[in-house]
């Protein structure tokens, strides 16, 4: 393990202690977490094109907080996965030729960037949601801002969406 | 055995396309999700292998077959988006 991945490791477990017992925001932490061992773990032991393993592990979160998440953060947590994925792509398109190659390090550094600002909105929105953000209180009325981060979401997801075959 | 293969690599191409337009862009109700699935992995499927010879000129490897395939089906996807929402928004002259 190497120090980048004791960092991430850390980060995580603080995002996950800062939940607050919101169980969807765990499961997130846990995804990313089991996406990034299982990826890391596929490259480590040299098998060739890494970036499919990771972008299909980032594309099957990036849906299950599409189709699971309720709140308006999770929608931002859903972006963040989509630029995680675009980079794979763009990773992947370059090894294989179809345009000038991305350096690994850049490859790297981009998705942990990522995988940072993912800990930091689920750990942020954790801390938030702990000092009354998602309260109405007047007290709370510093925090308005945020507050929309625990609103329903605008969009729900397709499958949620009513729609007679026949219109 | 060769033609199975071909066909195998094309439809992973196409699916992978269709699949990433899911994450990128997801449609707007069931019909909109089978419409669009239909016409992208049909539209991978089909013109994958021609983008890429004719106009994209990537080299001939099951990578780049995969690779044109899957940016095929997702720009289709797209078009298809487009497409429903223009007919959808144009309204007929009343009589």
């Amino acid at each position: 393990m190497t120090a980048v991945d004791m960092a991430l490791m850390i980060g995580a477990a603080a995002a996950l202690a800062l939940t607050g017992m919101n169980f969807r925001a765990m499961a997130w932490v846990m995804a990313m977490a089991a996406s990034y061992a299982i990826s890391t773990a596929y490259w480590r032991i040299g098998m060739p094109h890494g970036a499919v393993v990771a972008g299909l592990a980032d594309a099957a979160i990036c849906l299950g907080v599409y189709f699971f998440g309720r709140l308006r953060w999770e929608m931002h947590l859903w972006r963040v996965f989509q630029v995680s994925v675009a980079i794979n792509v763009i990773y992947l398109g370059g090894e294989v030729g179809t345009w000038p190659e991305l350096s690994h390090n850049a490859y790297s550094v981009m998705l942990e960037a990522v995988n940072w600002a993912a800990l930091a909105l689920i750990g942020g929105t954790g801390i938030a949601q702990a000092i009354g953000a998602a309260n109405d209180h007047p007290v709370h009325s510093i925090l308005r801002p945020l507050r929309s981060l625990f609103r329903e979401r605008k969009t729900p997801a397709f499958t949620k969406v009513r729609h007679l075959w026949t219109k | 055995m060769d033609e199975i293969v071909t066909v195998a690599i094309k439809a992973a191409g196409a699916a992978s396309g269709s699949a990433l337009a899911l994450v990128f862009q997801p449609p707007k109700n069931k019909r909109d999700f089978v419409v669009r699935v239909v016409f992208s992995f049909g539209v991978g499927l089909l013109l994958g292998q021609t983008i890429r010879d004719e106009y994209l000129h990537w080299a001939q490897t099951w990578e780049t077959m995969v690779a044109a395939a899957t940016i095929t089906s997702m720009a289709s996807w797209w078009v298809m988006g487009a497409a429903v929402r223009i007919i959808g928004a144009w309204k007929p002259p009343k009589d």
